[in-house]
């Protein structure tokens, strides 16, 4: 976690410090509330048997008594404000780090599978809680333990000794073996539950062919049998774990009983062990949390480890070095050499491919669904690293531009494209911040977009949530493509762009497009599963077929 | 936040609720009991304590109070322990009479009651959403009694030893819930405002890291990177507003509860000195103060207990809300299951829709013949129907409009045509057994030959090796280890062994790659004479065998939206 926190520049350093003191004062005044409550009665009783009632400073231990109960109460109140903030200060410092490490070394735009995203989320999650579950706690339990152990040494160092070593064991040792052993039950435990859950996800899956012969019945009742077998190994696991705390509040109280029976016995001074045993016991009660704590310890630092490596990931390694980058006028002409590359590390080889676009064409890649055109277009784009093969841009090679210079002249629209939570036009202006409203329009024009968003959707100011998409997937997908309009490229990528579209508006769409092509140096780079006729006039065709891998003139 | 949840909790989760409730109610109480002797220990441990120091200070060394005081420990030791382990059991009691009554309604009303929603949706229903009761017998139910019946027993017997200290604690809890409620009502509202620009936040960042190759390829890293900065930023100043005031709520329990045991701490201190300045009608000994305050915490401690154990209901509420409505449902629709036919009927649709329970229908105006010996299949994008339309014909979905003629008869609404159909879905059913076993589940009776002519025919025994056992080679848990396309070739034994009339194919070739489809599609043909097929699937290779095709859903409509 404290690598995290470096890797960040200390975020929040006063507040979290801030926050470690005031956990630890309200420690402290819990226990001296109750430890010098003990002691004010115990010496108060033996002054006033005594007769000394009057002669009995009794002011400045009472209003010690009050002022802990009130020093609890506000540095307690402190302590959890001053923690949330700078949590929060932490979490605000956090994420946009993570966002821009991830994206500088993503490869290709798919999206984040969902597993690594929700991984990656909670991973988020137990980091940023790891100073309020963690710290913060530990410092009120050390800071309780400390006081308690003053008050026992104060009354006897025997009895004081004894404390330190009950100390270390239920706040240590146990603990730590207690989570120690749950961890290691607990991947027993998750293989069970994931098998469990499978057979669950069967019995739902198969329910109809189940019901049919006859077996659903029988089935049912053997996965609640399993489910009920988990849950109650759960429990074996859970149960000495939850204990502990049982076990820690008899060492608090065992460990009162012995100053009271060594304050009966020997000429310590009854008042002090009164104390130190009240002490002792809102102590060890204080101590229960730390199993709680050390369990934190292991899932926030693993998160934050994780998290770490991430943001410390290397920027793309293909990318160009600032210093060596050249600078880019135009793509064209956009020349590939035997060019072969593959979607990640462990997947087929796609290629090779030799092909050359200029301005003023419209380029058809064609191949089956899954044979990598998506790749090459990525790999056209920079977002992929070349395993063989040679690629420039105009007299430019490849490996002398930056990506993001490449990126500003070669724009996508994929099939399925992707959109944040926000307005039409907040999607719109993720491809050009600066495009204007007139601008937007006539993108989604182009697009054949303009007429449902304006029918159907509020316009520009239609709203697209996290889990509703206002549109349909059709629609949504020219909306992609009047994003990478406003982008301006000089090379446009379309991603099957007339899929599902009837054959109106799909001609509608790609006169449109082809018109757009037609404008001094830009080009269309369309991938199709098999060949359409894209044909413009004045516009030179290609096709280049994936797995035949060559480029042939097209037919028309 | 949960107060608004129960009350608008509809009647059928509250029903569930009680009803799984009832089935943990026995061992909630027993463990309460636990609970409570276990603070009868304490207070034994408070009197001991206060008897020996007492006597101390009295200067008479007498051992039977630390005596008893050691006996209270162990006797709170012993019944915390059994306690713990009672309340464990109470909420697993609760969650697996939730889990059985689902399951029992599966195994009652058939599989047409897990329909409607996503199966992994319904998977987790059935797993962690009925986990989340756990807590609710567990914690809360044991929480809410002993918040009640804890401080009572410990204000009774503060008040035999001072009855000043117990005024003190009394007074002190009764203006609590005041407080509380005056800063509950008001951060309530700004809570749920909080979480929504939490969800917000979470939201932006998770839509943002998901989709980095998007925003990469549009160079827009650094914009969003700061729009995210300035979203945590802004959302620390909101949140930060709201949690002074929800802190409060904490603070003023923590200020009673530290309080009231100063103030019962320095009113016997100040009356064993003598120094009390009025008359209170009671003469304190140092036995009965310092008995009051090792109870005062214990007074408090049930009180803040329960206020963190919100969730736990919350939690349960929101399971019940879920799962209530849906238990609810059935026995509108039983299932009748048909006689199973000899011969191979034909199949009429006519103009027919269907939908699950009272929601849209998923399938609209749906008409074709299918006749035996043929194959009818029945085409369209996934999500547009075709699967409902099969399980038309086993009772499992509801028909709002149209009729199906099976042969002559009319099929009624819930009617099941179950007992003459075989069935081939996406991925076959495997059980832990041996291949013989899972195929004779499609026939228990049969003999062993007919098992091995099905498995023949089926061709298994291309896998199953005589060497490693032939048909009673043990399958592995689920099947792993078989290939898609064996996996579906035992589901094809299955049928050919089960010998019925009417055959239903669901997408039987979704998870095969191109030669294993191919494979599956040339033993699929030798099935069709004298059955009556139907196939839901939109594989061109697989559409190539059918001798009519009935598109289901408008095709570019459905495409739009599947898209």
């Amino acid at each position: 976690m404290i690598r995290l926190w470096r890797l960040l520049g200390y975020p929040a350093r006063l507040r979290l410090l801030l926050a470690l003191v005031l956990s630890a004062a309200a420690g402290c005044f819990g226990i001296v509330l109750m430890g010098l409550s003990g002691w004010f009665l115990t010496a108060a009783a033996l002054a006033g048997a005594s007769g000394a009632g009057y002669v009995f400073n009794h002011l400045y231990p009472s209003a010690g008594v009050r002022a802990s109960a009130f020093g609890r109460v506000l540095t307690r109140y402190g302590e959890q404000i001053v923690g949330h903030d700078a949590t929060l200060s932490l979490s605000a410092e956090l994420r946009p780090r993570l966002f821009a490490a991830s994206a500088a070394s993503q490869r290709g735009f798919a999206p984040m599978p969902a597993k690594e995203l929700s991984t990656l989320i909670d991973d988020v999650d137990a980091a940023e809680a790891g100073f309020l579950r963690v710290f913060s706690p530990a410092a009120a339990i050390l800071a309780s333990m400390l006081v308690a152990l003053g008050f026992a040494f104060a009354a006897d160092a025997a009895v004081g000794s004894l404390t330190l070593v009950l100390f270390a064991l239920a706040g240590f040792l146990f603990p730590f073996l207690a989570v120690k052993r749950t961890q290691q039950a607990a991947s027993e435990l998750a293989s069970r539950g994931d098998a469990v859950r499978e057979r669950t996800a069967r019995l739902v899956e198969n329910a109809v062919e189940l019901d049919i012969v006859g077996a659903l019945g029988r089935e049912s009742s053997d996965v609640l049998q399993s489910l009920d077998d988990w849950i109650d190994l759960q429990d074996r696991i859970d149960a000495p774990y939850r204990r502990l705390g049982i076990l820690t509040g008899l060492f608090g109280g065992g460990a009162a009983l012995f100053m009271l029976w060594r304050a009966l016995s020997c000429d310590v001074a009854l008042a002090l062990a009164v104390g130190a045993a009240l002490a002792t016991i809102a102590a060890f009660d204080a101590t229960a949390a730390m199993v709680k704590i050390l369990e934190a310890v292991n899932r926030s630092g693993l998160a934050a480890r994780r998290l770490a490596d991430r943001i410390e990931q290397e920027e793309t390694p293909w990318n160009t070095a600032r210093d060596r980058a050249k600078s880019l006028e135009t793509v064209f002409p956009l020349k590939a050499e035997g060019l072969k590359v593959r979607a990640a590390s462990s997947a087929p080889e796609i290629g090779p491919l030799s092909f050359e676009i200029g301005p003023g064409e419209i380029v058809q890649l064609v191949g089956p669904s899954g044979c990598g055109k998506t790749t090459v277009a990525e790999s056209l784009m920079r977002l992929q690293p070349l395993i063989a093969g040679t690629l420039s841009y105009g007299p430019v090679a490849c490996n002398d531009v930056r990506i993001a210079s490449v990126l500003r002249r070669i724009a996508i629209a994929p099939q399925l494209p992707a959109f944040l939570p926000g307005t039409l036009a907040d999607q719109l202006r993720l491809a050009n911040p600066e495009a204007t409203e007139d601008e937007m329009t006539r993108a989604l024009k182009t697009a054949c977009a303009l007429d449902f968003v304006t029918r159907r959707g509020d316009g520009l100011e239609t709203w697209f949530s996290e889990d509703r998409l206002p549109f349909s997937g059709g629609e949504l997908r020219r909306i992609g493509i009047a994003r990478a309009l406003l982008a301006d490229p000089d090379l446009l990528i379309l991603d099957e762009p007339l899929a599902g579209l009837q054959g109106s508006l799909g001609r509608k769409l790609s006169g449109h497009l082809a018109a757009w092509a037609g404008q001094e140096g830009r080009s269309l780079l369309v991938l199709v599963h098999e060949e359409q006729d894209w044909s413009a006039e004045g516009l030179h065709s290609q096709v280049i077929s994936v797995n035949q891998a060559r480029s042939t003139p097209a037919m028309a | 936040m949960p107060d608004a949840r129960a009350e608008a909790t509809p009647k059928p989760a509250r029903i569930a609720l009680r009803r799984w409730g009832g089935a943990a109610r026995r061992t909630v109480n027993l463990g309460v009991l636990c609970e409570l002797l276990a603070l009868a220990g304490w207070i034994l441990f408070a009197i001991g304590v206060g008897l020996s120091v007492g006597g101390a200070a009295k200067g008479e060394a007498d051992p039977t109070g630390l005596g008893l005081a050691a006996g209270g420990l162990v006797m709170r030791g012993f019944f915390s322990w059994v306690c713990d382990g009672v309340y464990a059991r109470a909420g697993r009691s609760m969650v697996k009479a939730a889990r059985a009554d689902i399951l029992g309604h599966v195994a009652d009303n058939g599989a047409s009651w897990l329909g409607g929603v996503a199966p992994g949706s319904r998977v987790s229903q059935i797993i962690d959403r009925t986990g989340r009761l756990f807590g609710y017998a567990a914690r809360w139910q044991p929480g809410i009694r002993m918040a009640l019946a804890g401080p009572l027993i410990v204000l009774a017997v503060v008040a035999t030893q001072t009855w000043l200290a117990a005024v003190l604690l009394f007074v002190s809890v009764l203006v609590l819930p005041l407080f509380i409620w005056v800063t509950a009502s008001q951060t309530a509202a700004q809570a749920r405002a909080q979480q929504v620009s939490l969800d917000n936040l979470s939201g932006a960042f998770q839509a943002r890291a998901a989709q980095t190759g998007l925003i990469r390829a549009f160079r827009a890293v650094r914009r969003e990177t700061a729009r995210l900065a300035l979203a945590s930023d802004q959302l620390r100043l909101r949140t930060m507003a709201i949690l002074r005031v929800a802190f409060l709520s904490t603070a003023v329990l923590e200020f009673f509860a530290s309080v009231s045991i100063a103030l019962v701490a320095v009113y016997i201190g100040f009356k064993l000195l003598g120094v009390f300045p009025f008359e209170t009608g009671e003469t304190l000994t140092l036995t009965e103060g310092l008995t009051a305050l090792i109870l005062a915490p214990e007074f408090f401690a049930p009180i803040r207990k329960l206020s963190s154990l919100h969730h736990d209901r919350a939690d349960a509420n929101a399971a019940a809300d879920f799962l209530g409505p849906w238990l609810a449902r059935h026995a509108e629709q039983p299932v009748m299951r048909l006689p199973a036919r000899e011969a191979a009927p034909a199949i009429l649709f006519e103009d027919v829709s269907l939908g699950w329970d009272a929601g849209e229908n998923v399938v609209e105006h749906v008409s074709f013949e299918a006749t035996p010996g043929t194959v009818t299949a029945l085409s369209g994008v996934s999500g547009s129907g075709k699967s409902t339309c099969l399980l038309a014909l086993i009772g499992q979905v509801r028909r709002s409009d149209g009729q199906i003629r099976i042969g002559d008869r009319l099929l009624q609404n819930g009617e099941s045509l179950a007992d003459s159909v075989a069935y081939l879905g996406q991925t076959p059913w495997l059980m832990e057994a041996s291949i013989r076993e899972n195929i004779s589940v499609a026939r228990p009776g049969a003999t062993h030959d007919e098992v091995e002519e099905a498995a023949r025919r089926a061709g298994i025994f291309d896998f199953a090796d005589p060497s490693r056992g032939g048909l009673d080679q043990a399958l592995s848990r689920f099947g792993s280890g078989l290939s898609g396309g064996q996996r579906q070739r035992i589901a094809l034994a299955r049928a050919i062994l089960r010998d019925a009339p009417v055959l239903l194919l669901d997408e039987p070739t979704a998870h095969l790659d191109a030669d294993a489809e191919q494979t599956l599609i040339a033993l699929l043909k030798q099935l069709v004479p004298g059955r009556t097929v139907l196939l839901a699937s939109h594989s061109v290779p697989l559409l190539e065998m059918a001798d009519q095709i009935v598109p289901i859903g408008d095709m570019e409509e459905s495409e739009e939206k599947q898209a």
